[in-house]
């Protein structure tokens, strides 16, 4: 019998359940499909390229997740039984036992959250697909994923079934402690008034004013203390964050009090209704907004900032290697006792073998074989060297990175690197300057000297640096060929492969790239959940006034305008600071790019948060249409329904 | 006096499903201007739906029904909501007060619909509230009330903007009958001092004495209608008590 009174109560109250089922499907959706990205093998290769920490970083992630998915289902679940407080109280009057109720109820969430659970895992692998092809297509990697992971099945089924019961047991518990005359008037709950309301008016200013101080002075420290105090950076930013809150609950309780007062005996139409209306669900609900407000900023900050630093460590890798690949193809320490010709034999064999192994990889174009000679110099301090490279040898450099060599030059001139020279070469006051790197980044500043002058010295250390075809290969494979893993485990990092270290920081890079969109759209999914649940749930309880309101003549149109301003209100703040926090956000990026050398265009920097901010915005405003057609056809169908 | 309703031949139809219910079966009356009529009968005679044709609630399947002059079926939604707005103030047994606003925001609803301007409607709810008591209570919100209380403040929002009828489904309905009558006394206030012409719809016999005139319903028809005339409220009890008893209502509680 109580089956059967579950089954039909979950029928009738379609659409609370159906909110409920949403919420908790998506979230469940969400922590599969970490829990599948962080399971994956190539996950775990990755892993042992990358960062040591990223795995404690995922896992990280989501225990954040599961406790978010807690918060979402307990706030789900209390939506429910907020709903049903006054027909279970009425089930007791009528003879039901406490035991029963509580039966009914979990019976009707265990049976939505059943098929939630199921839809949200059979999403979750959908999802989990888009994200590992995205992801991987970003990292550039031939890859085809293998199946799902049975570990992260059970870790997500474990912990989802265990936050579940945990929120059944309080909502059980509630039910079974709760008064019955308190469940009978649940929906005739007092909404209090705003409790000293002209502080709440100063907080709101001072939370906004607060929001500008902190973040101007956060960009002071951008500019300036940035390396010195992350402490300080921390600081400003928990600080930005607390006045966003505090400026949010300011404003939902002092500005609707304020409105209030303004149409205060001077309301036409409909307005005083509304105006009561906003302040009792604003100030109920200042807390929630708050937290709502700063999550939605968090949406909009992290994957900008993260974006823009990601992409410019991706840029410096062109930078940072001169040649496609590189490596020493010195065996011998400084010093040690060989001659000449022992060198000249040793490398020879090594750039053989070097090159024929690219070449199983990718068509070799051109490479370049180079000595470097320290020659000692004392000095007032000490010892000290100048760096000689033979000319037959720097002709070849230039051969390989395609420089020309100005003709005028002979064959004994100095060099100097430097960041700032665009064009390869620029020949001024008797030095030659040339682009940092050339020489690897050991040298900045050497001499090129006719090769006779070398005749006889033992190079201090020679470099293989070739220039491959333009073509796509295995990276990754050759890498691994080039710097093997010796018999103590210990990998040489002997070679460095351009286009590796490019794949190399995309994917780090990604890496974090990914995660804070995962986070940002978990945010942004939660804020959206709890906002659909609270209007909804606002809605249904407003229902009877809006009857009310429009027995007494309110067109329907009025009513729909007050229902629609009411559900602004409510969305306008966690809506408009992800909005607004765009401005300081500009110069913060801004500011990333130039403090790493980087001269970004400010309007592709407005052009890239203007893009992102619009996406997440229409994802809110699809989804603000949504809940108030719901809203609506709940507050019509009221009217419709006769006494 | 002119007629300020005219009913005639009103028919409610019913469908839920294959269920048809005939809630009113062609029901025939005028109400003058400045009268005080109530409505009486079994449970289930239509007396409720009467009301909703009436106010808009629900639409008439047939017949046609005018107020002040101006016939009611067939407008618009916008229509009979302006129609409400304008010429209808409702008590209903549950008080229908909004639990957000206050008392005086409650009671300046009807007046803020018509958007009048502020003095007008300050003036209006000082002269109201005194006349029904209710002036101490302006700041209160609803459930700091007491249910008689509550009730007077429904009155006043019904004729704080001199609607041309006000109709009361069952308003004592939840009041002792200590409440009852002072409601009652307040009726007949409202009626005298403000002029408004008041349809009520009531169980009791006493409640109904107060007014001037009582239509009774029976299975959605008008089974008969007396006049008070120049009886004492007594005499009038007695025959509203006899033709109750004939209909099978639940006749006197007071
Ligand atoms: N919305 C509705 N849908 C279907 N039938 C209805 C509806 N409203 C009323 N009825 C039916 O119409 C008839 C008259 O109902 P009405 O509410 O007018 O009675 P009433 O005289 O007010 O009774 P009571 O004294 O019990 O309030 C009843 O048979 C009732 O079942
Ligand atoms: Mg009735």
């Amino acid at each position: 019998m109580f089956y059967k009174l579950a089954f039909r109560n979950v029928r009738r109250q379609f659409s609370s359940y159906a909110i409920y089922f949403i919420t908790v499907m998506l979230t469940i959706t969400m922590i599969f499909s970490v829990n599948n990205i962080i399971q994956s093998d190539i996950m775990s290769s990755m892993l042992v390229n990358y960062y040591s920490g990223t795995k404690a970083i995922l896992i990280g992630i989501t225990g954040f997740l599961a406790l978010i998915m807690a918060f979402v289902l307990g706030y789900a679940t209390n939506f429910l039984l907020k709903k049903r407080k006054k027909e279970f109280a009425l089930y007791l009057v009528m003879g039901m036992t406490r035991k029963n109720i509580i039966g009914i109820f979990m019976l009707e969430t265990a049976i939505t959250f059943g098929l939630a659970l199921g839809a949200g895992l059979l999403l979750g692998l959908v999802f989990y697909q888009a994200l590992m092809g995205i992801f991987i297509s970003y990292i550039e990697l031939d890859y085809t994923l293998t199946g799902y992971s049975p570990v992260a099945f059970l870790y997500t089924i474990v912990t989802v079934c265990a936050v579940f019961l945990l929120s059944s047991a309080a909502s059980a518990g509630y039910l079974k402690f709760e008064k019955i005359s308190k469940l009978l008037n649940a929906d005739k709950i007092a909404e209090k008034s705003v409790r000293f309301p002209v502080l709440w008016v100063i907080i709101a200013f001072a939370g906004i004013l607060g929001t500008a101080l902190f973040i101007d002075r956060f960009l002071a420290w951008l500019d300036t203390a940035f390396f010195q105090t992350f402490l300080l950076g921390g600081i400003l930013v928990v600080m930005i964050l607390l006045s966003v809150a505090l400026g949010s609950m300011g404003l939902c309780k002092g500005i609707t009090w304020l409105i209030v007062k303004a149409k205060s005996g001077r309301a036409k139409g409909t307005g005083m209704f509304t105006a009561r209306q906003l302040s009792g669900s604003a100030t109920s609900n200042s807390v929630m907004v708050a937290l709502l407000s700063v999550l939605m900023s968090l949406v909009i900050v992290g994957p900008n900032v993260f974006f823009s630093v990601s992409s410019i460590y991706t840029e410096r890798v062109e930078e940072w290697y001169i040649y496609d690949i590189h490596g020493s193809i010195s065996i011998l320490r400084y010093g040690e006792d060989v001659t000449v010709d022992q060198v000249e034999k040793i490398e020879e064999q090594l750039v053989a073998e070097y090159t024929e192994k690219i070449e199983k990889y990718v068509g070799i174009e051109n490479y370049a074989v180079f000595n470097i000679y320290w020659e000692r110099v004392e000095n007032d301090w000490g010892g000290s060297h100048n760096t000689l490279i033979k000319y037959s040898d720097f002709q070849n450099i230039c051969k390989v990175l395609n420089y020309d060599l100005p003709e005028e030059l002979g064959q004994s001139f100095d060099c100097r690197c430097s960041d700032s020279v665009k064009d390869p070469f620029e020949w001024k006051y008797g030095i030659l300057r040339c682009p940092n790197r050339i020489l690897l980044n050991y040298e900045k500043e050497f001499k090129v000297v006719p090769d006779a002058e070398t005749d006889g010295i033992v190079p201090t250390y020679g470099v293989l640096a070739v220039g491959v075809e333009d073509v796509k290969y295995d990276v990754r494979a050759l890498e691994a060929e080039l710097n093997p893993v010796d018999s103590y485990g210990n990998k040489e990092y002997n070679f460095k492969i351009k286009e590796y270290e490019r794949l190399d920081e995309l994917g780090g890079g990604g890496l974090f790239l990914l995660g804070d969109l995962y986070a940002s759209a978990v945010f942004l999914l939660l804020t959206l959940g709890i906002l659909s649940l609270k209007m909804l749930s606002m809605v249904s309880e407003d229902k009877p006034k809006y009857r009310i309101m429009w027995k007494l003549g309110a067109k329907r149109s009025q009513l729909f305008r007050s229902m629609l301003v009411q559900l602004l209100f409510f969305c306008c703040l966690p809506f408009l600071i992800p909005v607004f926090i765009n401005f300081p956000l500009v110069s913060v990026i801004d500011k990333i790019y130039s403090g790493n050398g980087y001269e970004m265009p400010l309007l592709e920097i407005i052009g890239q948060l203007a893009g992102f901010t619009s996406v997440v915005l229409g994802v809110c405003i699809l989804y603000l249409v949504a809940a108030s057609i719901v809203a609506w056809q709940d507050i019509r169908r009221s009217l419709r329904e006769s006494d | 006096m002119g007629k300020i309703l005219s009913v005639s031949n009103a028919v409610k139809i019913f469908a839920t499903g294959s269920v048809t219910v005939r809630a009113l079966a062609g029901v025939t009356f005028d109400v003058e201007k400045g009268e005080f009529v109530a409505v009486m009968g079994p449970s289930g005679s239509g007396k409720s739906t009467l009301l909703n044709v009436i106010a808009t609630i629900e639409p008439l399947s047939g017949g046609n029904i005018t107020v002040d002059g101006e016939s009611i079926v067939k407008r618009s939604d916008d229509e009979t909501a302006a129609f409400r707005r304008d010429k209808l103030g409702f008590v209903f047994q549950e008080y229908n007060l909004l639990d957000t606003l206050t008392v005086a925001e409650n009671i300046v609803l009807p007046l803020n619909l018509k958007k009048a301007d502020a003095g007008h409607t300050l003036s209006e709810l000082t002269r109201i509230s005194h006349a029904l008591g209710v002036s101490d209570q302006l700041k209160k919100f609803p459930r700091e009330l007491s249910g008689g209380q509550r009730q007077r403040v429904a009155c006043a929002r019904a004729v704080i903007s001199n609607p041309a009828i006000v109709l009361a489904d069952e308003p004592t309905g939840a009041l002792d009958s200590k409440n009852s009558r002072n409601l009652m006394e307040l009726f007949g206030l409202m009626n005298r001092e403000f002029g408004s012409t008041i349809l009520m719809v009531t169980h009791d016999a006493t409640v109904a004495s107060y007014s001037g005139r009582v239509i009774f319903l029976k299975d959605g028809e008008i089974f008969t209608e007396i006049y008070k005339g120049d009886r004492s409220r007594e005499q009038f009890r007695h025959e509203i008590l006899e033709i109750s008893e004939a209909l099978g209502g639940e006749g006197n509680v007071l």
